[in-house]
């Protein structure tokens, strides 16, 4: 569907153009009639000239006409002529060889006609005069329309340019009055899109009250979303608990029954595999109920140095350090738990790989944030690779763990849009995880906020 | 030593209450958080096993209230919900350990000992002074490279004894730390277990003084 703005602008246009034509066309038309008005006047003065010069002198008198200039020079667009009632006709120099052919002998009053003359079109009014001698001669003056028309058409442009020039002012007027008209609009998308840093719910009185039902409705949903993620993840860490411990039981009572000589081995392996599909379940439904917002994003650095700390409390890790660059200011759209749950999975990961270090970096990659964590263990072959993103999947069985734990935070990276990528360090040797996650880095004052 | 194990599921904490028993710990067991805020407030207790999820009061809620009254025995989180921020939320709240359900028991005991020999100070699990040697992991005792035989209260005795070794311990203390909260023991009885541990480890290794009680020396 087209933008509400290219259709106010396009409407606006066709309306403002209709508009301007209707009044250009009535405008030079009701010019037009004016002037022709005027034309028909002054064509009237010279015919009543003519007519009370003959009516009083004769046909004589016209010839007092024969020496006005502008009836003198040849096709000069003045022209006169008189016909005798005997037939004998007396016209202007400026018609040279040519007459002027009347529609009809005319009558006592002035009548108009248009006709064609040396020089083109002209329009001319002609009338019966009576004249000294009893008798009566048809008297006539036209004037050439080529004056008229080179006006007309001087009209015309000057009309189009200027209506032209109103015609772009309009759409420019149209287009500032779309633009302030969809500024709250524009506002309510920018908001939506910024959600993560908003945190909060969108205020009604922000916007205008056109858009105030959008506004609550938009609140609703976005709050059901919130009610129907925390719904399902607490049912996903109730369940958690009701398995958790009766697995627990089984598990006990198994090795109870191992302690007296049974052979518990198929039972037990049966019970971890039951875990391992439950944990595994557990981490989709946590992944099938990402929230679409969380309050204002997740700081990074508190992220990683809450899971740093818990793993340098381990006596197996007392041999590294971690080497964390500055992540000051990052905050991923994430719910926090699930920053969490896949930093932890991760590091936890290179610890049990890595000789004596483990660094932690970050970048921003096309407007999502690449968290990186090498280490200088034995890396993975390249081949290997996306195996181990696979679940359940364990490239050695030395080291404790079900072989979920990547896979489950690639699940759950990829709910956020985000993505997860094994390498090779460069620095370290070994290997390099590095997972994008949707966020931004924000300047100094807000993370200082943070 | 002695144990508080709380959580709400009764088969669970009968089990690790056999568990611990069978290695020698006293275990007294509570239910819900309430009991558990009174127990360990008032027992002294050498590592206590909270579950997070519990009635009346939550797990973390009682940790947090022990830790803002100053009782620093070492606590081990035990819970279904196994996510990194509820560790790290466990861990800030002033627990020393943190185990997901479902769980191995054995794991369960090498964490329990773990804490119990960090908090009193000892890295190692074999304790040698002289010719005398106790493995706290499965409180037997041998001297001169020879095992004894001893009674599992003797074992509850000689480990409570090893593990505050370098101080003396006062009869009241140390049933105080090897009897759970239903036992009705005499401390006299103590005097008669120390009595048979001398004869069987020799006279010199559980030194005693006249108004401090018996002490074990240090390692060297």
């Amino acid at each position: 569907m087209r933008s509400i703005r290219s259709r106010a602008v396009n409407l606006g246009a066709m309306w403002s153009f209709a508009i301007l034509a209707f009044t250009a066309t009535f405008l030079y038309l009701t010019i037009q009639k004016q002037n022709l008005f005027f034309f028909d006047e002054a064509l009237l003065l010279r015919h009543s000239q003519l007519v009370s010069a003959v009516r009083s002198d004769g046909l004589g008198g016209a010839n007092r006409f024969l020496r006005s200039q502008e009836y003198k020079n040849a096709y000069s667009g003045f022209y006169w002529q008189v016909e005798a009632q005997n037939g004998m006709t007396i016209q202007s120099t400026s018609l040279v060889e040519n007459s002027l052919v009347l529609p009809a002998t005319g009558t006592g009053r002035p009548q108009f006609w248009t006709g064609s003359g040396p020089d083109g079109p002209f329009r001319g009014v002609f009338q019966r005069v009576p004249l000294p001698d009893g008798s009566t001669a048809t008297a006539a003056v036209a004037v050439s329309l080529r004056g008229f028309w080179t006006e007309a058409g001087r009209l015309l442009i000057t009309m189009l340019l200027s209506f032209v020039a109103i015609g772009f002012l309009c759409i420019g007027g149209i287009m500032m009055l779309t633009n302030t008209a969809l500024r709250p609009l524009r506002r309510l998308t920018d908001d939506v899109l910024n959600r993560w840093e908003r945190g909060a719910e969108l205020k009604a009185s922000e916007y205008p009250e056109e858009v105030t039902p959008l506004i609550n409705e938009i609140n609703e949903l976005m709050e059901r979303n919130r009610l129907v993620v925390e719904r399902g993840r607490r049912r996903a860490a109730d369940l958690a608990h009701g398995l958790g411990t009766p697995s627990a039981i089984l598990g006990n009572e198994l090795d109870k029954f191992a302690a007296q000589g049974v052979d518990t081995e198929a039972a037990r392996e049966a019970l971890e595999r039951i875990d391992r599909q439950v944990k595994r379940s557990l981490a989709r439904i946590r992944a099938a109920n990402v929230p679409a917002y969380s309050l204002g994003g997740v700081s990074i650095e508190t992220s990683v140095g809450r899971i740093v700390k818990l793993l340098s409390r381990s006596h197996e890790n007392a041999h590294l350090s971690f080497d964390i660059q500055n992540l000051a200011g990052y905050r991923a759209s994430m719910d926090p738990h699930d920053l969490e749950e896949s930093l932890g999975n991760l590091l936890e990961n290179a610890t049990k790989w890595a000789k004596t270090t483990i660094r932690v970096s970050i970048v921003t990659e096309n407007g999502m944030l690449a968290i990186r964590i090498e280490d200088d263990g034995p890396g993975i072959p390249e081949e290997h690779r996306e195996d181990v993103l696979k679940s359940g999947t364990r490239l050695d069985t030395s080291t404790k763990g079900t072989g979920i734990g990547l896979a489950i935070t690639a699940e759950l990276l990829e709910a956020y849009g985000g993505s997860i990528l094994l390498d090779r360090s460069d620095d370290l040797g070994g290997l390099c995880v590095t997972f994008r996650v949707p966020g931004r880095r924000h300047d100094a004052r807000q993370s200082g906020q943070a | 030593m002695r144990v508080l194990v709380v959580d709400d599921e009764l088969v669970l904490c009968k089990q690790i209450q056999n568990a611990f028993q069978g290695e020698g710990y006293a275990v007294d067991l509570a239910h819900d958080g309430e009991d558990a805020a009174h127990l360990g407030a008032n027992e002294p207790y050498d590592l206590i096993i909270l579950d997070i999820g519990l009635p009346k009061q939550d797990g973390i809620s009682v940790l947090k209230a022990w830790r803002a009254e100053g009782l620093d025995m070492p606590v081990l989180l035990l819970t279904a919900r196994d996510g990194w921020s509820e560790r790290v939320d466990g861990l800030d709240a002033g627990a020393d350990d943190y185990l997901s359900k479902p769980f191995h028991m054995s794991e369960l005991l090498a964490r329990a000992r773990a804490l119990i020999r960090r908090n009193k100070g000892r890295m190692q699990e074999v304790f040698s002074q002289g010719g005398f040697s106790f493995d706290l992991r499965t409180g037997t005792a041998t001297v001169d490279g020879l095992p004894v035989k001893l009674t599992a209260q003797e074992v509850a005795v000689l480990r409570y004894l090893v593990h505050n070794s370098g101080r003396y311990v006062t009869r009241t203390e140390i049933v105080d730390h090897i009897y759970d909260y239903n036992s009705d023991p005499d401390s006299n009885t103590i005097a008669v277990f120390i009595g048979r541990l001398r004869r069987k480890l020799g006279p010199d290794v559980i030194t005693s003084e006249r108004g401090r009680g018996y002490m074990i020396v240090a390692e060297k």
